[in-house]
């Protein structure tokens, strides 16, 4: 709720009004006391109390682990600022296929490390968890459930040097934690071993599942048995039907290291996918997976009707038919990302197959990555060859490769159906970008609502890989441009 | 000089140049925003800031007047350990200029350094409210914020027995 009403006399005693302003949250009360003076004065005494969860966020960016934990003891509202805090950057990892994950600012560094650093003592108390916990709950029957161990609400599996454990498919590893604790998790990465030899480990996953109601994001990544003996011959599993739990909050999941030709789990997310595709609003998979004729979009069980995001990892000879599949959903997609892998000459795709598709989600499309290089094929004139692409009406940001706007068709693509594009952001590799200036000179000038254009490369100050930009801007209405380099 | 109205969220309407009004992030944006939308290249801006009232707002202008001359923040300073480094941008006018303030404006001021985008401003007073903070005890910071504790029951005990699992081990 926000009061806009500075003109408003306080008729009522001021008794009342403090009567009123106690049932409003830190938020609404700093809308009162920007008001009027007089409700501001009534609320100075009880200011710094219902300002601090509203501070924490800037705060715990200039303070240490320790002392942001401290909030936690002094109120229930701070306790809760924090917490959320934390949970926003730990989880924004998982965002990161559908965020702007180029961008992190020092002090976004810095919580997140702090993020990191406790999800690290989480992974080391599964690790090591009978001894460690042992320590800290003498006798974990006796521990409250609403005491949460998982303070960034998100956990993350993903130890590939041992064999001996992986969460959710090992029961002897959560059997005390995650029926206990597992409704404070909101969000998974994990290992799912993908065992040649029984169902178990599915069964394990889907049965442990149950523990964690509340689960947001998934992230799945198969853990294989690569004895040389095993590899490649993995028998089909039997048909199976697994009971999955309803998980009513589950909106992400990302399958995008699961093969589709590896039968036994690619079967497995196929029968996931039944059970939880109608509430899913963002997915990421490989194309293999997403092309196989046992996934049918169609079929209304597998359609994802509310499908907001998809990034696609695909290789070139994978991407006709990835295509094609996608020319057949009703999906309202709000963000694409098509991401091709393999060497540069591999990647090269043919523009009008590319955008032609993409042109279907014109209505809703508002971010669009296209991680991949465009060439026209030779028998194909440039110049000659119009296509009538609709105007993609909501569409604000693009990211992609910076020689594809040498490509006249995708110029012409950006010029006439791209109107409402804010930003383009060019992909480069290290510090190369010099070399794509007039690109970026020619996106400014030729498409109208373009305000910035962003050349990302990567850099390494102290061994450390830092994510680094070049901003050309339009400055004023003049067309002259100004420039900026930030780390 | 190009001018733009900047007014508070109780109506009071501050003038002052355009080249310190962009020094806020926020500022700036809106600025480009209403010169996009105007046809008159000439028209002054006028932008209603709804979440500042005056007393807050007319503070920030006067830092902001204070640094127009100052190197603009890289947005990261101390790339060693990703934080931001108030105490290189904090002079004798700085501490002179939040000396007499109580912790309730410096809270607003925070709240709206951090919403106009003024990473400098931002900086100093996190960094002073950081100093009330750092070293003390958890009653004498509950003093300071006028806080009551009000965990019930064994509440207390569970934040205890959590922080103590990520950090106080």
């Amino acid at each position: 709720m926000e009061l806009r009403s500075p003109k408003t006399t306080p008729i009522l005693s001021p008794e009342l009004w403090n009567h009123i302003f106690q049932f409003l949250s830190p938020k609404d009360l700093l809308s009162i006391i920007n008001t009027c003076l007089e409700w501001s004065e009534l609320l100075e005494d009880r200011k710094k109390t219902f300002l601090l969860p509203l501070i924490i966020p800037s705060i715990m960016q200039h303070v240490d682990a320790k002392t942001s934990f401290k909030f936690r003891k002094i109120s229930k509202s701070a306790k809760l600022g924090v917490d959320e805090t934390l949970q926003s950057f730990s989880n924004s990892d998982d965002d990161k296929p559908f965020g702007f994950h180029y961008e992190d600012s020092s002090n976004q560094q810095h919580l997140r490390k702090i993020a990191h650093k406790t999800n690290s003592r989480y992974e080391k108390c599964f690790k090591i968890y009978s001894p460690f916990l042992t320590h800290i709950f003498p006798d974990l029957t006796t521990i409250s459930s609403n005491i949460n161990p998982f303070l960034m609400g998100h956990i993350h599996y993903s130890d590939h040097s041992s064999m001996e454990w992986s969460l959710l498919t090992r029961n002897d590893h959560v059997v005390n934690i995650l029926p206990k604790f597992g409704h404070h998790i909101l969000s998974i990465k994990c290992n799912v071993i993908e065992n040649r030899r029984d169902i178990l480990p599915f069964s394990h996953f889907v049965s442990n599942l149950q523990h964690v109601p509340n689960l947001k994001r998934l992230e799945m990544k198969p853990y294989r048995d690569f004895n040389p003996l095993a590899y490649p011959v993995l028998p089909a599993l039997p048909t199976t039907s697994y009971d999955f739990p309803p998980l009513p909050k589950l909106l992400l999941l990302n399958v995008n290291s699961v093969d589709g030709d590896r039968e036994s789990i690619s079967s497995f997310v196929l029968e996931m996918l039944k059970k939880y595709s109608q509430q899913l609003t963002a997915f990421t998979c490989r194309a293999s997976l997403f092309t196989l004729a046992s996934l049918n979009l169609e079929e209304p069980s597998t359609s994802f009707p509310n499908m907001k995001k998809f990034r696609l990892l695909a290789t070139r000879s994978e991407i006709p038919a990835a295509l094609n599949k996608l020319s057949n959903v009703s999906w309202r997609l709000e963000r694409f990302h098509l991401e091709v892998s393999g060497s540069l000459n591999d990647r090269k795709l043919n523009p009008h197959d590319v955008l032609s598709k993409i042109n279907k989600f014109h209505q809703s499309l508002v971010h669009l990555e296209l991680n991949c290089q465009l060439e026209a094929k030779d028998n194909e004139s440039e110049a000659g060859n119009e296509h009538n692409y609709r105007q993609m009406s909501k569409l604000k940001i693009l990211i992609t490769c910076p020689s594809n706007l040498k490509l006249g068709l995708f110029k012409r693509f950006l010029e006439r159906s791209c109107l409402t594009l804010k930003e383009v952001h060019l992909l480069t590799n290290d510090g190369d970008f010099m070399m794509f200036r007039e690109e970026g000179r020619w996106a400014l000038e030729q498409i109208r609502s373009v305000d910035k254009v962003v050349f990302w490369y990567r850099k390494y100050v102290r061994r450390e890989q830092i994510n680094t930009k070049y901003t050309m801007r339009r400055t004023e209405a003049k067309t002259s441009y100004g420039t900026e380099d930030s780390t | 000089m190009a001018l733009v109205r900047v007014i508070s969220s109780d109506g009071a309407a501050f003038l002052v140049s355009q080249r310190l009004a962009k020094r806020s992030g926020k500022l700036k944006t809106e600025i480009e925003t209403f010169r996009k939308s105007s046809d008159n290249s000439e028209a002054q801006p006028e932008i209603r800031i709804v979440t500042i009232r005056a007393e807050i707002l007319r503070l920030v202008l006067q830092w902001l007047q204070q640094h127009q001359n100052d190197p603009v923040l890289p947005a990261n300073q101390n790339e060693q350990d990703g934080r931001g480094d108030a105490e290189m941008g904090q002079s004798q006018w700085d501490r002179d200029f939040l000396a007499p303030m109580d912790l309730g404006i410096v809270m607003e001021l925070i709240l709206a350094a951090n919403h106009l985008e003024v990473k400098g401003l931002l900086d100093i007073t996190c960094k002073l409210v950081e100093s009330k903070i750092t070293g003390r005890t958890v009653d004498e910071i509950r003093t300071a914020f006028k806080l009551k504790s009000d965990f019930k029951g064994n509440e207390e005990e569970q934040t205890r027995l959590e922080n103590r699992w990520c950090v106080e081990n």
